[in-house]
């Protein structure tokens, strides 16, 4: 009997350690704040006589809304807070993979709960966006950010941006030894020193740029020789984590994970570096991030407000202040963080509507056998 | 007076009726995968089977999942004979320590894992990792099965001059073999669908395929791998209900077998079982609290996290009242009746377990939303989620309980006078309560940490522990994460220490039934 | 009214027939025992009448109605049988008072107490009174089985049905119990079936006994007319012990036969040639010394005949043989004989017993007739005593 109690004191010991190192070790605060907090009792009507941002105004609200969003989490959550705030509309955040949301919404079809599908990758949003899902976003709302960001169609809007880009491990590889072009990489010589994620929705915009940029045969031979030369990580958290601490030496990777990977690390301690490819090449890709509308929205004018809401100077500030490390696209805005200039990337080397809904990449892995 | 046409031996209509009920429920997921894949065209299903990662998925997964089943096995028999039938020193702690790993959340431990020693990755680090996990799951049956086995036969041996090596090979492995082979189905099912620890210990199987597929958005392909993964799920079970049948029913006794003595070899096993409980549950807690000291986003969790908590364990709870209730009739049909029927409600419950938790979030999605719209995105639609999705496991535990109560025991009871709803609730219930208590703890574990499905069919704004774990290790924020997978731990310790003394208790319980036989 | 009447009842497990045709009548108040080997379909017939097997062919009826008539038939539950089974069942997670008030219902307060009394009154029965508040795992074996029966009778069934429920226990417990369980199925008035494989149980406690053998029933009748007038060598010799010899009869003469034991009354006349069935008890052995110290000159003269003659009084048949083998009960011991190969009977007849005999089994048969006698346990008796034989009451003939 003696026996069993001490064992279990020390399981409950060991238990309790545990709790109280996690309530002991606070440094710093990135709490994210409750998406559901809801705006006060102030009535709707209050809001169009606010003096927010004319985008705002221009919709007229209809109810609370609710977003599907494959968006980094606590900057959204910031997003939603300044929206509810601002417009007196309710806002419920279902977080997930961009994909998995975007499966959802092609499952549920015409009886979707959402309002606003808010993607991470221009392929998720074309995809919805071909099946006829989303509407029509509000002009003045596409007008607040450069039209090469959003979609011809006009069905979703750009709201901010991440570019393509090398990690690689600073004590294994100096960035002089880099190659100016992605292509590089089915060279033999980088056997074993490259990694990259076939399945991460941020890959295969590269593939259809590829292709788009130097034609089918070029992509094929390229992901060919990425299969004999590349490992193969499930996805880009894994993957820059593997870089930074030498498990392989470079990566290719969106740029924010390694800035969020830096911060978790610590400035001092982070072993790895960012490298980008020459403008022009298919490696110099920047992905839009957007929002749209879903057709089968009952709350159309508060999901339009929402969209206006993204692309105005509040939201754009707190993109280019938040933790996702996204450029922000609105101009006159620009991100705080020690980020390449935004500039330095060029003219974009595809468009969002060549980008599509990216099956083709999607076949082309398949067929090659990376997916 | 009331005559019937009913078999005196068949399953009460109402048990039939709920036990089939139930297995329609089960049956959702494989229809929805089924209807799914038949709905592709035939040109996408000739790619997907013709196209050149079919034959590595398949090597994969078969490959890992016999070797993490034999793993298990041979862990699972290893420490348990070490715990129930030698005098290792503390072994009533170990006992405990050995179920602990049940305790840590699959992506919880493969992330701890990763970050702890790299190389830790492909076949062998993800066989490693899944073993160190799942062993339990085979630990506990066949434990419970060396503490109610008879001695006697193991004594006749003896005397008859057999040695220790021949006497576990021929005596003590056959009186655990159904234990044994029970457990390492589940475990072997099990691996066919996990797909969270393959992802971060980069091994492609045919789940982390399946969950890249539809990342992709390329649905169709995803349902056609699923598929396949259908059909192995299938050979497993019907290989299992070949071995299954042979392993012998087991001769219980009260009295305690006498402990082997270790003698030299003590210090080897005490050094092994240190070892396993140190992989197995030092490495996840170390490296969480690794990251609680050392990540920078490392913060007080907010206060929401009190109510996460509450409403995890909630979840988690009325999951496993829920799949524990429901098992009782599956699992008197499947002892007490057995038919064809029987048969194929347990099956279907098994073979869900196989599928990815993707599919079967995504098929009952696509079932919530056009069928019953008012289920959608509701806490109700979530709790038949897990309930499917960790039927098995509760399953397991009630009918092993229920397989123990003497036939004897319903025939008296009935010649009393007593329907067979009053024998259920006055005689099995009662007797089967340990088994019940263990079989929803186990739901309860799984549930509460449960994350894919949680993801996909959560009322929007609904937070776990698992979703915020999810929702700060995708933001690379370790430190963050690192509460939450803290307290998964820490209140998943009161289930598994509960598990552990239903083990015993049900153990007790058997000693005293035992006595009147 | 006979309280169970099972009419050509046939059961099968997967078309497998384990019950076949079977009738028995029950009446009420009366304890039938079932007897027949193991795996013989009695446990069947049991099971059938309490509901748990359902019948292929045939009817049961309790207490006049019909509760299986092959195509509907009622739960077991409903049937108002108490059943013992074989090692008790008692719930192990109830103590004997709730495992003897587990049938007697009672939603409120008069009830229970109601109920509370009916318990005592029962345990009082089988003794078990001051036990009330045991679990089952506290009592011994005997106690179980009595408290069983308590259980059984508590919902005053029609039929009370005990499933071998000795068979677990040491000798001197189970001839106690089951004649105090008899002493309370009595004292209850209550009908009584049970079944078991020990033939000095079933003919001690029956009021009927049935035998049964490859799923029949082969005869059933009070104890006494089965031992003496069995219907076939198969229940001559599963009842009792038995010589069976062949006897050649005289159509003239059809309440005589002569035997290797000379000639015997029949209890029943016969047609023609047939067995008799030869009870221990009625064999009547001496050693020879013992005779023949009377009348030492004929012994030296060398004739046995002669001998025998005088000790039988020429009043029925006479042998001659060997002792082979003595089994010693204390009251009693019983004595294998085996005759002389050939003799002359009374008559002068010569016989040759080798081809006269139908022994106890097939394996003597070849070898010198065996007679099965028991004699007073007072008398030493060693193997290579040589005897002199004779049945001294009437036979029953087989064909």
């Amino acid at each position: 009997m003696q026996v069993r109690n001490r064992c279990v004191k020390a399981a409950t010991a060991v238990a309790a350690t545990m709790l109280l190192a996690a309530c002991g070790s606070s440094t710093t605060t990135a709490s994210p704040s409750t998406t559901t907090a809801s705006a006060s009792t102030t009535t709707a009507a209050t809001a169009s006589s606010a003096t927010s941002a004319p985008a705002v105004a221009a919709a007229a609200p209809d109810g609370n809304i609710t977003v599907y969003s494959g968006q980094h989490e606590q900057t959204v959550a910031a997003l939603v807070a300044a929206f509810e705030s601002q417009a007196h509309i309710k806002v419920s955040v279902r977080s997930d993979d961009e994909a998995t949301l975007a499966n959802q919404i092609l499952q549920e079809g015409g009886s979707s709960p959402a309002d606003v599908f808010f993607g991470e990758n221009p392929a998720s949003l074309n995809t919805l966006d071909a099946k006829h899902l989303l509407a029509t976003t509000t002009a003045s709302t596409l007008a607040a950010v450069p039209s090469i960001d959003s979609p011809t169609t006009g069905n979703w809007v750009g709201v901010s941006a991440r570019a393509v880009a090398l990690v690689y491990n600073t004590s294994k590889v100096k960035e002089s030894a880099l190659p100016t072009s992605i292509l590089d990489f089915a060279d033999p010589v980088w056997k074993g020193k490259f990694g990259f994620a076939p399945g991460e929705t941020d890959f295969q915009p590269i593939v259809t740029a590829i292709i788009q940029t130097n034609g089918l045969d070029a992509a094929t031979a390229w992901l060919t020789g990425l299969k004999t030369n590349a490992k193969l990580y499930d996805d880009n958290e894994g993957l820059v984590a593997a870089v930074n601490r030498g498990e392989i030496e470079t990566g290719v990777i969106d740029h924010y994970y390694w800035y969020r990977l830096s911060d978790e690390v610590g400035a001092g301690k982070v072993t790895s570096a960012l490298h980008y490819f020459a403008a022009g090449d298919p490696g110099s890709l920047v992905d839009v991030s957007g929002a749209g509308q879903l057709l089968s929205s009952k709350h159309p004018g508060s999901a339009q407000a929402f969209l206006a809401f993204l692309v105005s100077k509040p939201a754009q500030d707190i993109i280019a202040t938040s933790e996702s490390y996204e450029y922000p696209l609105a101009a006159g805005v620009t991100t705080s963080k020690p980020l390449r200039p935004f500039a330095d990337f060029g003219t974009p080397v595809v468009t969002i509507a060549q980008l599509g809904d990216g099956q083709q990449a999607v076949r082309l892995l398949q067929q090659i056998g990376l997916l | 007076m009331r005559l019937a046409r009913r078999h005196p031996r068949a399953a009460p209509p109402w048990i039939a009726a709920t036990a089939t009920a139930i297995g329609v429920l089960l049956l959702v997921p494989l229809v929805g995968v089924l209807v799914e894949a038949l709905g592709t065209d035939s040109r996408t299903v000739r790619r997907v089977l013709s196209g050149p990662l079919l034959p590595t998925l398949l090597i994969h997964t078969v490959e890992l999942t016999a070797i993490v089943s034999i793993g298990c096995g041979v862990l699972g028999l290893g420490s348990a004979w070490l715990v129930e039938r030698t005098d290792l020193p503390f072994r009533r702690l170990f006992a405990v320590l050995l179920v602990a790993p049940l305790a840590v959340p699959e992506f919880v431990a493969s992330y701890s894992w990763v970050s702890l020693a790299p190389s830790v990755q492909g076949l062998w680090g993800a066989s490693l990792v899944m073993t160190l996990s799942l062993y339990p799951l085979v630990f506990l049956p066949v434990a419970a099965s060396l503490r109610r086995s008879d001695p006697a036969v193991d004594e006749v041996a003896r005397s008859l001059g057999v040695g220790s090596v021949r006497r576990f090979c021929t005596i003590t492995l056959p009186s655990v073999s159904r234990a044994l082979v029970g457990g390492t189905l589940l475990i072997g099912l099990y691996m066919l669908g996990e797909y969270g620890a393959f992802a971060l210990l980069r091994y492609r199987t045919f789940a982390t395929a399946i969950y890249t597929q539809y990342k992709t958005l390329d649905s169709n392909t995803a349902s056609a791998l699923t598929l396949v993964l259908c059909l192995i799920g299938v050979v497993l079970l019907m290989g299992e209900s070949r071995v299954g049948r042979r392993g012998q029913a087991l001769r219980e006794s009260g009295r305690p077998a006498a402990r082997s003595r270790l003698g030299r070899a003590t210090p080897v096993a005490v050094i092994g079982v240190v070892a396993l409980c140190v992989l197995g549950i030092g490495v996840p807690i170390g490296s969480i609290v690794h990251w609680m000291v050392r990540g920078s986003s490392t913060t007080l969790p907010p206060a929401s996290v009190v109510s996460t908590t509450i409403e995890s364990l909630k979840l988690g709870g009325i999951a496993a009242l829920i799949a524990t209730l429901l098992a009782v009739p599956v699992a008197v049909m499947a002892v007490r009746h057995r038919s064809r029927l029987s048969s194929t409600i347990e099956r279907s419950a098994y073979l869900d377990r196989a599928l990815p938790g993707i599919a079967i979030g995504l098929t009952l999605v696509t079932v919530a939303v056009h069928q019953f719209r008012s289920l959608y995105q509701t806490t109700t639609m979530l709790e038949i989620a897990y309930v499917i999705l960790f039927f098995p496991l509760a399953l397991v535990s009630v009918r092993s309980a229920v397989a123990r109560v003497p036939v004897s025991l319903d025939d008296a009871a009935r010649a009393l006078g007593a329907s067979p709803f009053r024998v259920l609730r006055r005689v099995i219930v009662p007797l089967v309560l340990p088994g019940l208590a263990a079989a929803a703890t186990l739901v309860w574990l799984s549930a509460t940490t449960e994350l894919t499905a949680t993801l996909l069919l959560r009322p929007t704004g609904l937070k776990t522990l698992a979703t915020q774990f999810w929702v700060y290790t995708t933001g690379l924020a370790y430190g963050a994460a690192a509460p939450y997978a803290a307290i998964m731990i820490a209140t998943s310790m009161v289930p598994v220490l509960l598990l552990f003394r239903l083990g015993r208790a049900s153990a007790g319980r058997t000693k005293r039934s035992e006595a009147f036989r | 009214m006979s309280a169970v009447e099972v009419e050509h009842l046939t059961v099968a497990y997967d078309k497998q027939p384990v019950l076949i045709d079977a009738s028995l009548t029950v009446e009420e108040g009366t304890l039938t025992c079932v007897l027949g080997p193991s795996g013989c379909g009695k446990t069947t017939l049991l099971r059938a009448v309490a509901g748990f097997e359902p019948a292929r062919s045939g009817t049961i009826s309790i207490g006049g109605k019909v509760v299986d008539d092959s195509s509907k038939r009622l739960a077991p539950e409903r049937r108002h049988v108490g059943y013992v089974p074989q090692e008790g069942a008692l719930f192990p997670h109830l103590t004997v008072g709730a495992n003897v008030g587990f049938a007697i219902g009672g939603p409120n307060r008069a009830a229970r107490l109601d109920r509370d009394r009916r318990v005592l009154e029962l345990l009082d029965l089988v003794g078990m009174a001051e036990l009330v508040d045991r679990m089952p795992h506290q009592l011994s074996g005997g106690q179980q089985q009595r408290v069983s029966v308590a259980r059984a009778l508590a919902s005053d069934p029609t039929v009370v049905l005990l499933d071998e429920p000795f068979a677990s226990l040491d000798a001197a417990l189970r001839d106690r119990l089951r004649h105090d369980i008899r002493d309370v199925l009595r004292a209850a008035g209550t009908t009584a079936i049970l079944v078991t494989h020990d033939r000095a149980e079933a003919l001690s406690l029956g009021d009927q006994v049935a035998i049964m053998r490859d799923g029949k029933i082969i005869q059933a009748g009070p104890p006494r007319e089965l031992y003496r007038l069995p219907v076939d060598l198969g229940v001559a010799t599963f009842v009792g012990e038995a010589t069976v010899l062949h006897a050649v009869v005289d159509p003239t003469r059809p309440t005589f036969a002569s035997t290797v034991l000379g000639e015997m009354t029949l209890l029943h006349p016969a047609a023609a040639d047939c067995q008799v069935v030869v009870r221990p008890e009625q064999v009547c052995v001496r050693r020879l010394d013992a005779i023949t110290t009377a009348s030492s000159a004929e012994r030296a003269g060398g004739a046995g005949g002669g001998a025998a003659a005088e000790f039988a009084g020429g009043a029925a048949g006479v042998g001659h043989g060997t002792v082979r083998r003595v089994e010693y009960y204390g009251h009693d011991a019983r004595v294998d004989i085996d005759l002389d190969a050939t003799f002359t009977d009374v008559h002068g007849e010569s016989f040759d017993a080798n081809d006269r005999v139908a022994g106890e089994s097939d394996e003597r048969r070849g070898g010198p007739v065996r007679v099965i006698a028991r004699v007073a346990g007072s008398q030493s008796w060693a193997g290579g005593d040589r005897v002199v034989l004779h049945v001294d009451s009437p036979v029953w003939p087989l064909p």
